[in-house]
C-alpha cells in the first residue's frame, strides 16, 4: 500500500461510524437527556445516554464560556468551548463531579477505569452566531452557509484506549458493541453532536421566547467537525497489525463485489443512484489548500467520466463491477479509483458488512522474534518485503529528510527537518524503510549461518526492525510501502486513510499536515434512527430537505 | 496514581528508551512491565530500580554472554529475557541479573489479572524522569513548524 493512494481513501460501508450506526439501528439502542442544566451564557452540564441490550454509557458534557482569544484547535490549547467524558454506565453525581474537576482540563486532567473516552469541542465562530440568531429570529439559517461550514463545533482530539486513565480498549473489546475499531470513540461524536445541535437551539431559545428549532432535514446537515494534526500520523505505522485487517476488510469487500456474476435491477439502480448523489457531494467538497484543490479537480473529471462511463457500459452483462473497477483503474486518477471501490460496496451490505467484524487486532501483545532463524534466511525477508527501501539511496539528504519526534513541551507528536534542527538524536522508531535498509547493510558481515538470536545480541538496535518484519511478512497489508521521512512525504496521507476508515468526508487539508474533516453529516440523530436509515446518508440528497 | 495497562506500558516504553535502550528492547521492557503489574506486581518500581542500577553502563556490559553471564558481572533483565525468549525459553542456568522479578513474565502468567496500575508518587517521578530524555526541547520554529498549523485557529 503506497501513500498516494492511501491519501485517496473515501469512506464506505465499513467505515466505523457507519458500523456504529446499522449496530444501534439494528439493537434498537434507546437514547435519552437525563439532565440538560445550562445557563443563558450556555455554561453548564449535560448528560447524555445510550442503552444498548445490555449497557448504558453516558455522555457527560461541560458547556464553558471561552473568551474568542483562547479558542484553538492546537493540541497544545488548555481550554475549549465544551468538554466530554464518556462513561461506562450511569454516572452518580460524585462520578460527574470527579469529571468536572478533571474533563475541563483535558490532558492535565485524570479520568478512571470507569471512563471510556475523553474529548473537547470548539464552536465553528463562522457559523455558531449566525445560527443562533436566525433561530431566535424565528427563522431558520442560511441552508448555502451550513453547506459551505458543514458542523457548529470541532472536536480537537477524542481520547480513548487507556488514555489520561481511561480504560483499556483490552478491558471493552469483549462488549460486541466495542469489538470494532474505535466504536467508543464513535459513539462519543455520535452523542457530541446531539449535545451541540441541542446547545444551539437552547441558545436560540434563550435569545428569544420566539425562536424556532431547525428543520430536521437542515439539522442532519450539521456534522460535528474534527482537526486532525500529527499526533494520528504515527498510529497508521505502530498499529501494523490492525492497518493490515483494516486493508485487507476493505480488499475482501471489493473482491466479493467483483466477482457478483451479476447485478439486480434493484443493485443497479441503488449504484446510479449513489453515484448521482456522490457526484453532487464531489461539487460540493471545497478545500482551501493547493493540494485537495488539484485533487478535487481531478476527481470531478472522474465523475464525468463515470457517468460517461455508465451511459455505455451495461452493468446487465456478466461481471459488472469487475468490468468497471478494471475501468476504473486505467481511466481515473487515484481519488477517483478509490472513491468507485467506494461506491461500488453501497449496494452489497449482504455481501460485505459482515467484514467489519473482522477489522480489529490485538496490538498489545509484542511480535515474537524466531532466534534460530538464520542470515540466510533473514536476508531475502528484508529483501521481500523492503524491496522498495533498499532501492532508495539513503545517502542522499532527501531521503532521510525528516525524523519523527515529540516536543518536550506538549508531548505531542511533530516532523522535523533531521538536517536543520537538533532533533535526530529524538527519532520515535516511525521509519521502517530506512531502518530495514540499515539492518540489511549490517548483515554484510554476518555469515549465511549465523542466527538471529546471535545478530541481535550484537546488534540490539535493530531488535525493534526485526521484530516488525516478522509480523508485517504475515500481514500483506501492514506496512506501508513508502518511505516515511521523505522530504516530499505528506503525513496528510496517512491522516486521510485513517479518517476514511472512520467514515469522515469533506477532507480540507489547512497545510502538508494539518486536516480538517466532518463526522456524521447527514446522519440521523438518536430520535430518528428508528425511521431513517442508518447508512445511506454519507453522499447529499439528490433534492435538498428530501428524508436521507 | 492509577494508570491504565497500556498508558503505564507506553511509560516504561519511554522509560527504558530515555534511559539509552534501543526501542526494540524497550518495547520488551515495557511489555515484560505490563505483564508483571497484569500479575499484581509493583512492576513500576522494579523498573525505576533497575534503570537507577543500569545508569552509565554500556548495554553490551548488561547483555548476557553465551553462557548467560553479562561482562559488567550482572546482566539486565530485559536482555536476559529477550535473548531467552529469541531462544525459545531454553532450561539455562543464569548468571547475576538485576530486579530479576523481571523474568518472571517469561513463566506462566496467572489467570485472575490486574487491569490498572497504581504507581507511588516517587516511582512515577523517575519513570517520568527517563522518558522525559525521549522529547525534543522546543524552539519556537518546532512549535509551528513541526505541529503544521499555525498558533491560533478560531474561524
Amino acid at each position: 500500500m503506497k501513500l498516494d493512494r492511501m491519501g485517496s481513501f473515501h469512506q464506505c460501508r465499513l467505515s466505523f461510524m457507519r458500523t456504529l450506526l446499522r449496530r444501534m439501528k439494528r439493537e434498537a439502542w434507546v437514547f435519552e437527556r437525563p439532565r440538560f442544566d445550562i445557563d443563558a451564557d450556555g455554561v453548564g452540564t449535560a448528560l447524555y445516554t445510550a442503552t444498548t441490550p445490555e449497557r448504558t454509557y453516558t455522555l457527560v458534557a461541560f458547556a464553558h464560556d471561552l473568551p474568542d482569544d483562547m479558542r484553538s484547535d492546537r493540541v497544545i490549547a488548555t481550554a475549549w468551548d465544551t468538554t466530554f467524558a464518556l462513561h461506562d454506565g450511569i454516572p452518580k453525581d460524585e462520578d460527574v463531579e470527579r469529571l468536572r474537576a478533571n474533563v475541563p482540563l483535558q490532558e492535565a486532567g485524570r479520568v478512571s477505569g470507569s471512563e471510556l473516552t475523553l474529548s473537547r469541542a470548539n464552536r465553528s465562530v463562522r457559523l455558531w452566531s449566525k445560527v443562533v440568531d436566525a433561530l431566535a429570529a424565528g427563522r431558520q439559517p442560511d441552508a448555502e452557509l451550513i453547506e459551505s461550514v458543514g458542523y457548529l463545533m470541532r472536536t480537537t482530539a477524542v481520547y480513548g484506549s487507556g488514555k489520561f486513565g481511561a480504560a483499556d480498549r483490552q478491558s471493552i473489546e469483549d462488549r460486541p458493541e466495542f469489538l470494532a475499531p474505535f466504536q467508543a470513540e464513535m459513539l462519543t461524536v455520535f452523542l457530541i453532536r446531539t449535545f451541540v445541535m441541542d446547545l444551539v437551539e437552547y441558545m436560540a431559545h434563550q435569545a428569544s421566547r420566539d425562536a424556532v428549532v431547525l428543520e430536521p432535514a437542515l439539522r442532519r446537515r450539521f456534522g460535528i467537525g474534527n482537526s486532525t494534526g500529527l499526533g494520528m500520523a504515527p498510529f497508521l505505522i505502530t498499529h501494523p497489525r490492525l492497518i493490515n485487517n483494516w486493508i485487507a476488510a476493505r480488499e475482501e469487500a471489493l473482491a466479493r463485489v467483483r466477482a457478483v456474476d451479476r447485478a439486480t435491477d434493484a443493485e443497479i439502480a441503488m449504484f446510479r443512484s449513489f453515484v448521482a448523489r456522490a457526484e453532487r457531494g464531489v461539487a460540493r467538497w471545497h478545500s482551501e489548500h493547493e493540494i485537495q484543490q488539484a485533487k478535487l479537480v481531478d476527481l470531478t473529471a472522474d465523475v464525468d467520466a463515470l457517468l460517461a462511463r455508465l451511459d455505455e457500459q451495461d452493468l446487465t452483462a456478466d461481471r459488472p463491477w469487475d468490468a468497471l473497477v478494471r475501468w476504473a483503474h486505467e481511466a481515473l486518477s487515484l481519488e477517483g479509483q478509490e472513491l468507485v471501490v467506494s461506491l461500488v460496496l453501497e449496494p452489497y451490505g449482504h455481501l460485505v458488512d459482515d467484514l467489519t467484524d473482522h477489522m480489529h487486532a490485538d496490538e498489545s501483545s509484542l511480535g515474537s522474534i524466531d532466534g534460530a532463524m538464520t542470515v540466510a534466511e533473514l536476508r531475502p525477508a528484508i529483501e521481500r518485503q523492503y524491496d522498495w527501501a533498499l532501492g532508495i539511496d539513503w545517502t542522499e539528504p532527501r531521503a532521510d529528510a525528516r525524523a519523527w519526534y515529540v516536543s518536550e513541551e506538549k508531548l505531542e507528536p511533530r516532523l522535523g527537518e533531521r538536517h536543520e534542527e537538533p532533533i535526530a538524536d529524538y527519532e520515535q522508531p516511525l521509519q521502517p524503510g530506512r531502518d530495514a535498509a540499515r539492518l540489511h547493510a549490517d548483515l554484510v558481515a554476518w555469515d549465511d549461518g549465523a542466527t538471529v538470536a546471535e545478530v541481535l545480541r550484537a546488534h540490539p538496535e535493530h531488535r525493534h526492525t526485526v521484530r516488525r518484519l516478522l509480523l508485517v511478512a504475515d500481514s500483506p497489508y501492514g506496512e506501508i510501502r513508502d518511505n516515511t521521512i521523505d522530504a516530499e512525504m505528506l503525513p496528510i496521507d496517512l491522516l486521510r486513510s485513517k479518517l476514511s476508515f472512520f467514515g469522515a468526508t469533506d477532507f480540507d487539508p489547512r497545510s502538508d499536515r494539518w486536516v480538517r474533516i466532518t463526522m456524521f453529516r447527514g446522519a440521523p440523530f438518536p430520535h430518528e434512527l428508528g425511521e431513517l436509515d442508518p447508512d445511506t446518508w454519507t453522499y447529499p440528497d439528490l433534492v435538498d430537505g428530501s428524508a436521507a | 496514581m492509577n494508570l491504565s495497562l497500556s498508558e503505564f506500558q507506553a511509560l516504561v516504553r519511554k522509560a527504558f528508551r530515555g534511559a539509552g535502550y534501543p526501542w526494540g528492547l524497550a518495547e520488551d521492557g515495557a511489555a515484560a512491565a505490563r505483564t508483571l503489574a497484569e500479575c499484581g506486581e509493583d512492576a513500576g518500581a522494579a523498573v525505576a530500580r533497575l534503570l537507577d542500577a543500569v545508569e552509565g553502563r554500556e548495554l553490551a556490559e548488561l547483555m548476557p554472554d553465551d553462557n548467560w553471564v553479562a561482562p559488567g558481572g550482572t546482566a539486565c533483565p530485559i536482555c536476559v529475557g529477550a535473548c531467552l525468549r529469541d531462544l525459545g525459553l531454553p532450561d539455562v542456568e543464569l548468571g547475576p541479573v538485576f530486579e530479576p522479578t523481571l523474568l518472571l513474565p517469561e513463566a506462566p502468567r496467572p489467570e485472575d489479572r490486574h487491569d490498572r496500575v497504581d504507581l507511588d508518587p516517587a516511582t512515577l517521578d523517575t519513570l517520568e524522569g527517563w522518558a522525559h530524555n525521549t522529547y525534543a526541547p522546543d524552539t519556537e520554529a518546532s512549535r509551528i513548524a513541526g505541529a503544521g498549523a499555525g498558533l491560533t485557529d478560531n474561524d
